[in-house]
């Protein structure tokens, strides 16, 4: 602890605007992370489905059944 | 409640347009790509003539393939994919046409006007005040569109992919108001508003976050759409697409000065540079992570599939320049990549491999969808991959060679102590055969390309083309417009399209406003030097031919505090120095040697104006072996002064401390500096641009001299 406690203070240059800076983006992560662990994943099963979703590509099958 | 079906129509023709638009730009951006690569080594090829210049057309080539073919390509792919995803026509056709051929009319003017001269210099922002507004206006039409469209949807939740495409129609607003603030001299030249470091932590804040928003948010939008449909499987995280598109977006705009490592810009603007670029790579690999994912358990079909395989290294190309990306910012590395090829290398990784190769695998997973047909060879796709693939490392390893090779030799010392390259040109020689290589790794891209123009038009050839594809799907079912129970935030937020624009402008928006507001605001960052004065007119006229032709791309005017440097070219900058630099003309790359110091006489950069005269005449005669092109029609053309008043009135209003009236004596003076200059050169014509350019390469970085 003392020689991480020395090595910490040996770093300079720390200020209030990296301070402030780092605070904003740590809470900005956190809450994301809060969010995302919170909501069960069967939330998104349907959601993450929407591209497969498509009436065009229907039609293409149907074609390319055709074609072969 | 079930709700009967409405049958509706997907507009299929503004896909198309965008989709020509996209190939004809495409071949255009290359073709000129190839041009200026083989300029380097054979500088014949610039042909005497302005208009082929390097300096001009280099910026044609940048500009073709972000905003000719990369942004033709987005706008194909969103509007391709939100209709579908939205299950609705897009909400105005009248704005979809608007958008389209506003759009063109701007790329094509820039082909004009670029190679004219017209310029900013300010790299993917050269562009001239009327072109500047024209895109304002047709990316607010595309904006009302696409929230319309939102607005008009026929499902509850908007998919991830769309949530970047949200972020990337903001923050570009965003980007492009903040950075095109100039004003107006004449019809086509301007002054930006910013000067030196200002300037260039705007424009860097803007060229870095274009890349984050034009080259990487709407293609990881057009990932999140295709690659799961061409795999046939879902995205294989949706959570990690939340912390994806989240993280970048809030971190991005940060990381702009990485760009201005060791160059006259405050510590803690440097710093917060590297700390977020080097963060940013926990938000790019995951979205990488997560395309490359999406294929656990269908790998055998990117063997057979070649939109696939596109695909796959599209991705890893992300992935590759989004590790080597927080690599070039830490200042160790940037001490050596910076200003060489190195940068170019990097570059053409993300366009030749992540835009590229995704757009590649797009157009061919969409025409045989809008012609409703097989596509015409799946062997030539794959033909056309494989060539692709291997131009693009014959185009970045020679140049990754070649940055490592001469950075070295920049720095190099013999036992003496003095420089072991003194003379900028043998590094340069030593480069050219990678330069040649490098050319021919674009060549093989562009066969590639015309194998694949080849391809579709076959493919559109024999299939039928659907204008308006009728489909069907029920209607919204309107919920609560509030938080129902049950419903998270961020799920409330993803049925809500303009409060998540809001947020999103948000989450953009502190970045950028923490690094230029203080830059602006507070004076302590940019300390003034007494003896730097302001650019006397001839100066001022020499400089926008400067700007004119380009002279940046090539050369930069910021010598940074390393030995080597301060020993080739003279004192390191100082951010006091720019104060009057309208635009700032620091550079990127120096494919030429620094010119911060031609006007210090101390330096070793100094050259008399007869030594200038002859080598921008013929750069051989004074510089053997050099690849700098001839700019002859500087000795023919007349400076042109009518629009001088004007210049020394605009820079007065933004601060340059010409003494009041002095706009209306500014011709005489010029003409009595003009003769001063001529006077020492043998068959000098006073009033002819070369005398002006002259003037201005004496002033620059003079001011440091007098102080010696």
């Amino acid at each position: 602890m003392k020689l991480a406690m020395q090595y910490l203070g040996d770093i300079e240059g720390i200020g209030l605007t990296q301070s402030i800076v780092f605070g904003i983006t740590f809470a900005f992560f956190i809450l994301i992370l809060y969010y995302v662990m919170k909501t069960k994943t069967s939330y998104y099963t349907g959601i993450s489905e929407m591209p497969l979703d498509d009436e065009t590509d229907k039609t293409y099958s149907e074609k390319e059944l055709r074609n072969k | 409640m079930t709700m009967e079906n409405q049958i509706f129509k997907y507009d299929n023709k503004i896909v198309r347009l965008f989709l020509f638009a996209t190939i004809a730009y495409g071949i255009i951006a290359l073709i000129v790509g190839l041009l200026i690569a083989l300029q380097l080594p054979f500088p014949r090829l610039n042909f005497s003539t302005s208009f082929l210049t390097f300096g001009r057309i280099r910026p044609l080539h940048t500009n073709a393939v972000i905003f000719g073919f990369v942004g033709n390509a987005i706008f194909t792919g969103i509007y391709y994919s939100m209709q579908r995803l939205l299950k609705t026509r897009m909400w105005s056709d009248f704005l979809g046409r608007f958008h389209f051929w506003g759009w063109q009319l701007i790329i094509l003017s820039a082909a004009i006007t670029l190679p004219l001269g017209f310029s900013l210099s300010k790299e993917y922002a050269e562009l001239e005040w009327p072109l500047d507004i024209a895109i304002a206006v047709v990316w607010v039409a595309m904006g009302i569109n696409i929230t319309g469209t939102l607005l008009v949807r026929r499902v509850k939740h908007i998919y991830v992919a769309i949530w970047f495409y949200i972020a990337t129609w903001t923050a570009i607003a965003l980007l492009h108001v903040v950075n095109s603030i100039e004003i107006p001299v004449s019809f086509w030249q301007s002054y930006p508003v910013y000067a030196g470091v200002q300037d260039a932590v705007v424009q860097w804040w803007y060229g870095h976050n274009a890349v984050a928003f034009f080259l990487t948010t709407p293609f990881l939008g057009l990932m999140y759409y295709f690659l799961p449909k061409a795999a046939n499987r879902p995205v294989y995280s949706y959570k990690l697409s939340i912390v994806h598109f989240w993280s970048l977006i809030f971190l991005y705009m940060w990381a702009g000065p990485h760009h201005l490592l060791y160059q006259a810009l405050p510590d803690w603007a440097q710093t917060l540079g590297v700390v977020f670029s080097v963060m940013l790579i926990a938000p790019s690999w995951g979205g990488m992570i997560n395309g490359l994912l999406t294929l656990r358990g269908v790998w055998d079909k990117v063997r057979e599939e070649p939109i696939l395989k596109f695909f796959v290294v599209a991705v890893t190309a992300y992935g590759m320049a989004t590790f080597e990306g927080p690599l070039l910012s830490l200042k160790n590395v940037n001490a050596i990549s910076h200003f060489t090829d190195w940068t170019p290398a990097h570059t053409h990784i993300g366009g030749m491999g992540w835009n590229g190769l995704l757009t590649f695998g797009m157009l061919y997973w969409i025409v045989p969808r809008l012609w409703d047909v097989k596509l015409f060879s799946k062997k030539l796709a794959n033909t056309h991959f494989w060539i692709a693939t291997i131009g693009m490392l014959f185009w970045a390893i020679p140049m990754y060679w070649a940055g490592i090779t001469q950075s070295l030799m920049w720095k190099e010392f013999n036992e003496e102590g003095m420089l072991a390259y003194p003379n900028f040109l043998e590094t340069v020689t030593q480069i050219i055969p990678m330069y040649i290589t490098r050319a021919f790794g674009g060549l093989l891209y562009l066969i590639g390309f015309l194998m694949m123009m080849y391809n579709l038009f076959k493919t559109m050839a024999v299939g039928n083309f659907i204008g308006d594809e009728e489909v069907s799907a029920p209607p919204l079912q309107i919920e609560s417009e509030k938080r129902v129970a049950g419903e998270t935030i961020h799920s409330w937020l993803e049925r809500k399209p303009v409060q998540f624009t809001i947020w999103a402008v948000i989450a953009v928006a502190i970045g950028g406003a923490v690094e230029i507001i203080p830059m602006i605001t507070i004076k302590s960052n940019i300390p003034t030097i007494e003896t730097v004065t302001p650019y006397s007119p001839l100066e001022l006229q020499g400089r926008d031919i400067y700007v004119r032709e380009g002279c940046y791309n090539c050369h930069s005017q910021q010598v940074r505090p390393f030995r080597s440097e301060v020993e080739r070219y003279g004192d390191y900058s100082k951010a006091g120095e720019f104060v009057y630099d309208h635009p700032y003309q620091w550079g990127s790359k120096r494919t030429g040697p620094d010119l911060a110091r031609t006007g210090d006489i101390n330096s070793k950069m100094y050259k008399s104006a007869s030594w200038h005269f002859n080598h921008m005449l013929d750069p051989e005669s004074t510089s053997p072996g050099s690849i700098m092109p001839p700019y002859p029609w500087l000795y023919d053309t007349k400076l042109n002064n009518s629009s001088l008043e004007r210049k020394i009135e605009v820079m007065q209003f933004l601060g340059v401390p010409y003494p009041e009236g002095y706009a209306q004596k500014a011709l005489a003076d010029l003409e009595k500096q003009a003769q001063k200059v001529a006077a020492g050169i043998p068959n000098a014509e006073a009033d002819t641009e070369i005398i002006a350019l002259i003037a201005y390469l004496h002033k620059v970085g003079s001011g440091i001299s007098v102080q010696k």
